[in-house]
């Protein structure tokens, strides 16, 4: 909980009340006096006093573990191009690290110093010991956040903090596909406070591009991106509420160098029924082709580029020990779309899940994606141009209780990829014929 | 192996396993009986000392004193904060283990044990896990020990029974840092009697006290005439009588009071009887 002014004041107030109606016990009962309950107090101090100060550690991992016919793999089956659902994504050794200090002062200021580092996201290797990862891929210790928020100045007002640092801003991922959609990933500042009860923000984020990183510092000029993104949250819909992005970005030293995007977020039910949804519809222009609202070192494109997205997804709580998560996406060019002319991609997914106890969850995953272009899109012709691909998983979650401070999980899984011709199964990477069946055991352990 | 051999026999397990899984049940909460109370009044209560700083571990169990308190008997934790204490910021924290919490009531007390205040169930917050902690329930308060030295942890009758939703600590974090949710269930942690709590305590400022000047001095009040007669009298007639077990207890008595001549009075009335 953020300490602000509204709490000490909560605290003061309660502080008051009872210091008037605390009157001396003098029964020999041990009844508590009626009427006169108060908090126990919290004594006035100086403004700088630090109320609450500490470190905490959170962290992620995950260890897939993906087989077909004895050999380990590179192919996600299309998962990143809204192909597929399933579990068999990359990472045979992926561990993070959060670290988190948050500090609150008497005078209501507070600040959070995050730093978030990982290895071996992407890695699809299956490594042994000796540490030979460093020279066959090129996953490494990277610092994927590292920020400092400050909020609770009063002359900024109580609701507002500034923050500035590297981080993914406003992200947000499909429940099913697992790909973001929204974020400005990248190095920035910015500031966030409220107008009309509503969370309202200004941020500006830069990013330079893979090519110009990995060409080293003595390498002429960068064609940094930069994205201005504005943004109003929670604003009340009746059935649910609405988050507004806007985002302009640049990039330096291109030609075509500008793009817009804007996307409009529903949170809310799902579909009127227990659950939660977010529904989103975004678009995108230029520079900014990428979901519109997707900023980061892959952002990029020329005037050509404009595309729609719409989104829609979320969980269904059945009962106690039914849930269902579901998924529609559609992503489409106007124009062109990552230099391919009138692409097209949808998918449909569901995963009914099953509680079977505390320490066990089943879930099956179906999911059916397709995608087309235009004649010749990145070359393709004849089969390759549409693909539709269907995917059958079962999982089998084993984990140990909720409360536990590691909560680990184990789950093992039969995917089942099936393309409507060869050309398309290429495409995802499978060698023979139209299908292929992946087992693996996704680990993941969330502290 | 087939794949459809692999399907088949994943299925089977799955389902099997999960015929497996057991209900919780619920026990009714009866009302502790107050003759298992411990004691008619605060003061009598055992406090348990603390340092300037410290952190304790604890447990209500069976093992806990039981304490009337004004929502019914319950077990109970009884601390007294240190002399040398003043302003002490105190953490208290409510450990959430398999589906159960102790829902905790903290209350103050001053020097003469009577409640100075108290604390309402709304008033902590949920605290979601960490690598280092389990989700909690935490209160922050700030104590003068001058003017609430003793306070009291216990589990509330008026909170059993009911029961607390706490967010996934998996979809904390998604929401948190903007990653994928996941498809879980938020556990449900029954308020109950026992539990496991912590108690973080700093102290931000010293006591300090003087220390008395005056001496202690022992009143030797005179003994009257009549006393210190009665007393010789006493002994003499008790040696005639030839109760030695009388005359010595009289002698002791006598001495406390600082009769000086009576021990000489206690042997002269010894050698007169043996004459």
């Amino acid at each position: 909980m953020k300490m602000n002014k509204y709490n000490l004041l909560a605290m003061a107030v309660s502080t008051a009340l009872f210091s008037g109606a605390a009157l001396a016990e003098t029964d020999v009962a041990l009844d508590v006096i009626t009427g006169g309950e108060a908090a126990p107090k919290v004594e006035k101090t100086n403004g700088t006093d630090v109320l609450k100060d500490g470190w905490e550690v959170h962290g992620y991992a995950s260890m897939n573990f993906r087989m077909v016919d004895g050999e380990s793999i590179d192919t996600e089956y299309g998962k990143r191009d809204y192909k597929t659902a399933g579990t068999h994504g990359k990472s045979t050794n992926q561990v993070e690290f959060v670290l988190k200090k948050h500090t609150e002062h008497v005078n209501g200021v507070w600040s959070d110093f995050i730093v978030r580092t990982e290895y071996g996201n992407g890695n699809s290797y299956a490594y042994s010991s000796p540490g030979s990862q460093k020279d066959n891929t090129d996953a490494q210790l990277e610092v994927k956040e590292t920020f400092v928020e400050i909020g609770g100045l009063s002359y900024l007002g109580e609701d507002t903090s500034i923050w500035a640092g590297q981080r993914y801003f406003n992200r947000s991922a499909g429940i099913l596909s697992g790909e973001f959609w929204k974020q400005s990933s990248g190095l920035g500042a910015g500031i966030q406070s409220k107008i009309a009860g509503n969370t309202a923000g200004f941020a500006i984020v830069t990013a330079d591009t893979d090519g110009d990183i990995n060409n080293g510092v003595n390498t002429g000029e960068r064609t940094t991106l930069t994205s201005y993104d504005l943004y109003y949250y929670g604003v009340d819909a009746g059935i649910g509420s609405l988050d507004f992005d806007l985002k302009f970005m640049q990039q330096a030293n291109v030609d075509e160098d500008s793009g817009f995007g804007a996307s409009v977020t529903l949170n809310s039910s799902y579909y009127g029924l227990d659950g939660w949804t977010q529904t989103a519809i975004a678009y995108g222009k230029g520079t900014a082709q990428n979901r519109g609202v997707n900023f980061g070192s892959w952002s990029g494109g020329d005037d050509n580029a404009e595309s729609i997205f719409f989104t829609s997804y979320g969980v269904l709580n059945i009962s106690e020990r039914w849930q269902m998560g579901s998924e529609f996406t559609y992503f489409a060019a106007l124009n062109e779309l990552f230099t391919a002319k009138d692409l097209v991609r949808y998918i449909v997914a569901v995963r009914p899940s099953y509680k079977a106890n505390e320490n066990l969850r089943l879930e099956m995953t179906a999911s059916y994606g397709h995608e087309e272009g235009a004649e010749g899109y990145w070359g393709r012709t004849g089969d390759d141009i549409e693909s539709n691909i269907f995917n059958a998983e079962l999982a089998a979650a084993f984990t140990v209780n909720a409360d536990y401070f590691g909560r680990p999980q184990i789950k093992p899984y039969v995917s089942y990829i099936s393309a409507d011709d060869e050309a398309s199964a290429r495409q995802l990477g499978i060698k023979d014929g139209t299908s292929e069946t992946v087992i693996g055991v996704h680990t993941e352990i969330w502290f | 192996m087939s794949t459809k051999t692999v399907f088949i026999s994943l299925f089977i397990s799955i389902f099997l396993s999960a015929c497996t899984s057991t209900e919780t049940i619920n026990q009714p909460v009866e009302p502790i009986s107050s003759a298992k109370v411990c004691c008619d009044d605060f003061s009598q209560f055992r406090w348990i000392p603390l340092s300037t700083t410290e952190d304790i571990d604890f447990l209500l169990d069976s093992d806990s004193p039981i304490g009337h308190f004004s929502d019914g008997n319950s077990y109970f934790n009884a601390f007294k904060l240190s002399g040398r204490s003043q302003k002490v910021q105190l953490s208290l924290s409510s450990l959430m283990i398999n589906s159960s919490v102790v829902a905790p009531k903290l209350i103050t007390l001053n020097k003469e044990f009577e409640i100075v205040s108290s604390s309402d169930l709304e008033q902590f917050t949920v605290k979601t896990s960490s690598a280092f902690s389990r989700t909690q329930f935490q209160l922050n308060v700030e104590l003068d020990a001058t003017k609430t030295p003793y306070f009291v942890i216990y589990s509330s009758d008026s909170y059993l029974g009911q029961s607390i939703k706490v967010k996934h600590p998996a979809r904390v974090r998604a929401e948190e840092f903007g990653e994928v949710m996941p498809i879980v269930t938020d556990p449900i942690y029954t308020y109950e009697r026992f539990g496991r709590l912590t108690l973080a305590l700093k102290t931000l400022s010293l006591q300090a006290s003087k220390i008395s000047e005056k001496s202690v001095q022992v009143v030797t009040k005179p003994v009257q005439p009549e006393t210190q007669n009665f007393y010789k009298t006493a002994i003499t007639t008790a040696i005639n009588n030839s109760d030695i077990q009388k005359a010595l207890s009289l002698l002791e008595e006598a001495k406390g009071l600082g009769i000086k001549d009576a021990e000489s009075a206690f042997i002269k009335a010894l050698e007169n009887s043996k004459k």
